[in-house]
């Protein structure tokens, strides 16, 4: 059974002289969690009647008599919501609007002369209507009510977020929330109506009075007759919003509530509150609609009852004080117990350090645990679940969605080698996918270009060109000026063809040919592919037989090696083998040597060099080179044995780089 | 004839009205507020625009002393001095994009000598603001073929336009056909329609298309659908078409069409404005139809989209509080109230459309400037 958490409110002898407010308002105090608080104010006459006990009042809850108690009003601490709208521009329509010092000065005088009526265990907070609900202060004491700094105003109103805003605030136990709002009676731009306020009042603690500033609606109007009859200004010129006004009340002369009205008015009665509206010519003040509400409520008195039958629903409240028939006891029709809420979701298992699941790999991205996410993807047995999964399950990160297409790069490459079609497929169907989402709306920009890189790092190394050719081009076309993508499209249109003319080995054609000529020179004019570009143009001529063409694009280039240690070993090792070809057997053996020194470990330069020394006779040595090649570790990585990779030794790097940017 | 004399009479007095001169304490000298832009001192001259109460003197000032500035340090810096003056320009009008930009004065009923009866059509007057843009996008035509930086001016200048709220200086007059009591202006000539000038500058542009569409969107709806339509495979405005026609589906009661819009512009983009108002929509969609489970899981996608919108938390608050999960609601809205910096509601600024981009796009103008 749901625990009844319940408020009542009721209140007694609320007269007005200025003010005609659409029904007494009575204070109304915070429940606790079985207790249901009721605010009861008595008068005789105009006076308000003290010395009550708890056993004067008889109160029915759904026409069942309660057991109450009850307390002195006066002795609550209270917690004061002001709401000023500050929506619209103060001077009219076509006028400048006046200095913000002038508009947060008047704000802030209106604000103080409230706070200096409350004690010093009341606190108070500051809201504002505008285009935005803006928090001007949040709840502190009165006494130390920093000065308004910083206000936007001049929008357009959000009155009915602003209310409802004010009214969702939880209220400690011992504590009163009362809520005194001051509108000019419009919305246009609230996310919610008027009706869902009216149901949150219905269930809220607070007790919420609002004025509506008919005056300045009515000056507002009236300037806006006289510019269209004399100046012939009848127009708006913001045409976009419409109908984006909703209004209070009508106009005048006797600014009837509009159904909006009528239903914020039904929410602010049901609080224990009203909707005051102007008499004659006066507009009620912020000031003037407090010190009412706090005269009343300060004289009045708390009961307390638990409920008898704390069903689901409306309950109908009656309050009265049987020994005296003269005594008028003014309440709150009823209150509202909400009903059982839906169970929620268990909390979610403490996250798991073992990466089992894709929440799990998620979870661990999100700790930036990316080389457990890279070890764990590439293990996974079915990548095409996994990435399926992933699809189906939407993008974990809404607020950073970088984030998602920097996973998808983990979850991608097991799919993309994958021997399996389907698995490509997906793969291959998640990229093209994803090349849409990673677009910024204006213009290409740094994640893109990284995730295309480090798309291409993997799609090359796959070694599948027809599918890397596809992406080269969206690469290329967002980023024509980028040489990594150059050398890309040049390593597919190379790894077309990966034989070798000898012993009659047909070649791969000329229109092959010319193609791989020239997207690799086209590379060797950009600093960044140059010394790439010229390594496997080099290696392509010498496919194709034509060593003396290959070997100047073979000479040393320390800077390049500086940076490239694999491409620096590549080109000493290709001059070798070119050497080899144009019968230079000492200066071959002698490039081998170099390529050894770059990476010492690496086992084609020695196969290369023990080759070398068994063609000049050096049996001996070839076979000591041979044993030394055997005895060598395996974990050392010989660029040679990615050399038809492409740039896939990059994909690491490029990875790194998209998730820092999508960080 | 006195039906012309009237007429003349009214539009020179109209004229008069938009180009009376200001406060002399309006009066900014150009040149130096141009030289400090010039050298990267941008906060100084915004704050000294902050201050401007009236946008006339300045733009007289533009169009009187702008062009001898931007010759005056000869031609090495022409293009670099025309942005910095038509950038300036464009802090200007941005400065004013929250005030009216023009006024639409209806004219009294005339009597012909003949005794026959005339109505005229409403005079158009511009304020200064978007003449300001005018100047400055006057400036860059002067360029047969357009700079690339062009293009970001151009943005921007159509991100301040759309501030502004008024559909009129992009697309013309849109009450054309509605007559005078509905606000139809006669001096068509006047009319700007800057997306006229800047489609045929940047005919492949798609924010200048979709901004068609936008302008076009409460006025003319049968004209913002095929836009919206059109733009739907685009890979960069196709998730925003497809969610503001999916608000204009929903405006006009389809709501099957409004969601089936929403859910499908979700899947088109990443774009979190776009994205969040997508399943800010949804949810109100869902909420309409009485189908509070969706609606609700909607709004918590749109605050997940942008943590403590307004819109969203509360639209989701609401219906946390009112099926008895108080705590959660108050949770939401007290963490919403403090948010700070507040975030930028896509809801408050959908009208605003790519007033979003302004912090990137003047990024790009000022580093073009200081380069």
């Amino acid at each position: 059974m749901t625990r009844a958490r319940a408020v009542l409110a009721a209140v007694v002898g609320w007269t007005s002289l200025a003010l005609h407010a659409q029904t007494p308002a009575p204070p109304q105090f915070k429940s606790g969690v079985d207790t249901v608080v009721v605010d009861v104010i008595v008068r005789d006459g105009g006076r308000p009647v003290t010395g009550l006990r708890a056993e004067d009042f008889v109160v029915t809850d759904n026409g069942v008599r309660q057991r109450v108690s009850s307390v002195d009003a006066a002795s609550v601490p209270i917690d004061l919501t002001m709401v000023v709208d500050v929506s619209g521009n103060p001077r009219g329509p076509w006028q400048d609007p006046p200095d913000s010092a002038a508009v947060m000065a008047a704000v802030d005088r209106e604000v103080r002369e409230v706070a200096r009526s409350l004690r010093a265990e009341d606190r108070v907070r500051i809201l504002a209507i505008d285009r935005q609900v803006v928090q001007l202060s949040p709840f502190r004491p009165a006494a130390s009510l920093p000065p308004i700094t910083r206000m936007p105003f001049d929008g357009l109103p959000s009155l009915f977020d602003t209310l409802a805003a004010a009214l969702l605030h939880g209220t400690e136990p011992a504590r009163r929330h009362v809520v005194v709002a001051r509108s000019k009676g419009l919305d246009s731009l609230s996310a919610l109506d008027a009706g869902t306020v009216k149901a949150i009042a219905e269930r809220s603690d607070a007790l919420l009075h609002i004025s509506v500033m008919e005056t300045s609606l009515d000056n507002e109007e009236a300037f806006s007759a006289f510019q269209c009859r004399f100046m012939g200004l009848c127009w708006p010129t913001r045409e976009f919003w419409v109908p984006s006004r909703r209004r209070l009340i009508g106009g005048l002369p006797r600014h009837p509530l509009l159904p909006d009205g009528q239903l914020i008015a039904e929410g602010a009665q049901a609080t224990g509150g009203a909707l005051h509206q102007a008499s004659l010519l006066t507009t009620p003040s912020l000031t003037g609609v407090f010190r009412r509400t706090m005269d009343e409520y300060r004289n009045g008195y708390v009961l307390r009852f638990v409920p008898e039958k704390p069903a689901p629903g409306w309950h109908e409240l009656t309050v009265r004080v049987p020994s005296n028939s003269r005594y008028q006891v003014r309440a709150r029709p009823g209150y509202f117990i909400e009903a059982p809420p839906t169970p929620s979701t268990p909390p979610a298992a403490p996250a798991s350090t073992e990466i089992r699941t894709l929440d799990d790999l998620i979870q661990a991205f999100e700790r930036m645990e990316y080389s457990r996410v890279t070890s764990s993807a590439r293990a996974e047995r079915d990548p095409l679940g996994h990435l399926r999964a992933f699809e189906a399950r939407g993008n974990p990160w809404p607020a950073a969605p970088r984030r998602e297409a920097a996973l998808l790069l983990d979850l991608v490459e097991p799919a993309l080698f994958s021997s399996k079609d389907d698995a490509r497929s997906a793969a291959y169907a998640s990229l093209d996918r994803f090349s849409r989402l990673v677009r910024d709306p204006l213009a290409p920009d740094v994640f893109e270009r990284y995730w295309y890189f480090a798309v291409l790092t993997m799609l090359e190394g796959t070694i599948r060109p027809g599918a890397t050719e596809v992406f080269v081009k969206r690469a290329r076309d967002r980023f024509p000026d980028e040489p990594r993508f150059l050398l890309s499209e040049a390593i597919a249109a190379d790894q077309r063809w990966t034989g070798r003319v000898t012993g009659g080995a047909a070649g791969p054609g000329d229109a092959h040919t010319e193609l791989v000529r020239r997207l690799y020179g086209e590379a060797l004019a950009h600093r960044e592919t140059a010394a790439e570009a010229r390594v496997r143009l080099a290696w392509f001529l010498h496919r194709l037989g034509k060593d003396d063409e290959a070997l100047p694009l073979l000479v040393d280039d320390v800077a390049a090696a500086a940076n490239d240690t694999s491409i620096a070993y590549l080109r000493a090792l290709f001059r070798g083998h070119v050497l080899t070809g144009l019968q230079r057997p000492a200066e071959a053996e002698a490039a081998f040597r170099a390529a050894i020194s770059i990476h010492p470990s690496s086992q084609s330069a020695r196969v290369a060099l023990m080759n070398a020394r068994l063609l000049s006779g050096a049996r001996q040595e070839a076979e000591a080179l041979a044993e030394e090649i055997q005895k060598e570790p395996r974990a050392a990585l010989d660029p040679w044995w990615t050399y038809w990779q492409g740039q896939y030794r990059f994909a690491a790097q490029a990875m790194t780089r998209v998730r820092e940017i999508a960080r | 004839m006195i039906l012309s004399r009237t007429l003349t009479v009214l539009l020179v007095t109209a004229a008069w009205i938009a180009a009376r001169p200001a406060a002399t304490s309006d009066a900014i000298p150009l040149g130096p507020l141009l030289d400090r832009y010039a050298a990267g001192n941008f906060t100084d001259v915004e704050r000294q625009l902050a201050s401007t109460k009236t946008f006339g003197p300045l733009l007289e000032a533009f169009r009187r002393d702008a062009p001898a500035w931007i010759d005056a340090a000869g031609a090495a810096d022409r293009d670099r001095r025309q942005l910095v003056a038509a950038t300036v320009a464009l802090e200007a009008a941005r400065m004013g994009a929250s005030r009216e930009w023009k006024w639409i004065q209806l004219q009294p009923p005339m009597v012909a000598e003949n005794g026959e009866r005339y109505e005229p059509l409403n005079v158009l007057v511009w304020r200064a603001p978007p003449l300001l843009i005018e100047w400055g996008c006057e400036l860059f035509r002067r360029d047969s073929t357009p700079r690339p930086i062009e293009r970001w001016w151009q943005l921007a200048a159509l991100s301040v336009a759309q501030r502004s709220e008024d559909p009129q200086f992009l697309v013309g007059d849109v009450q054309i056909g509605r007559g005078r009591q509905a606000g139809e202006i006669g001096n068509l000539q006047d009319e700007i329609k800057h997306l006229d000038h800047v489609g045929k500058r940047f005919p492949a542009e798609v924010r200048f298309t979709l901004a068609e569409g936008i302008a076009r969107d409460r006025h003319w709806p049968e004209d913002a659908v095929k836009v919206y339509r059109a733009l739907e495979p685009d890979p960069d405005a196709g998730g925003e078409a497809t969610m503001r026609l999916g608000a204009m589906q929903m405006r006009q009661r389809r709501l099957p069409d409004a969601i089936r819009a929403f859910e499908k512009a979700d899947t088109l983009t990443r774009d979190p404005y776009v994205v969040y108002l997508a399943r800010f929509f949804l949810g109100q969609a869902h909420e309409r139809q009485g189908q509070m489970q969706d609606a609700e899981a909607a709004f918590r996608g749109a605050a997940n989209a942008i943590p403590h919108a307004q819109s969203a938390t509360l639209s989701l608050a609401a219906i946390l509080f009112r099926t008895g999960r108080r705590a959660d609601a108050h949770t939401l809205v007290s963490g919403m109230l403090a948010a700070d910096p507040q975030p930028r509601d896509p809801w408050r600024s959908f009208v605003h459309a790519d007033d979003r981009f302004w912090p990137h796009l003047l990024g790009r103008l000022r580093a073009e400037i200081t380069k």
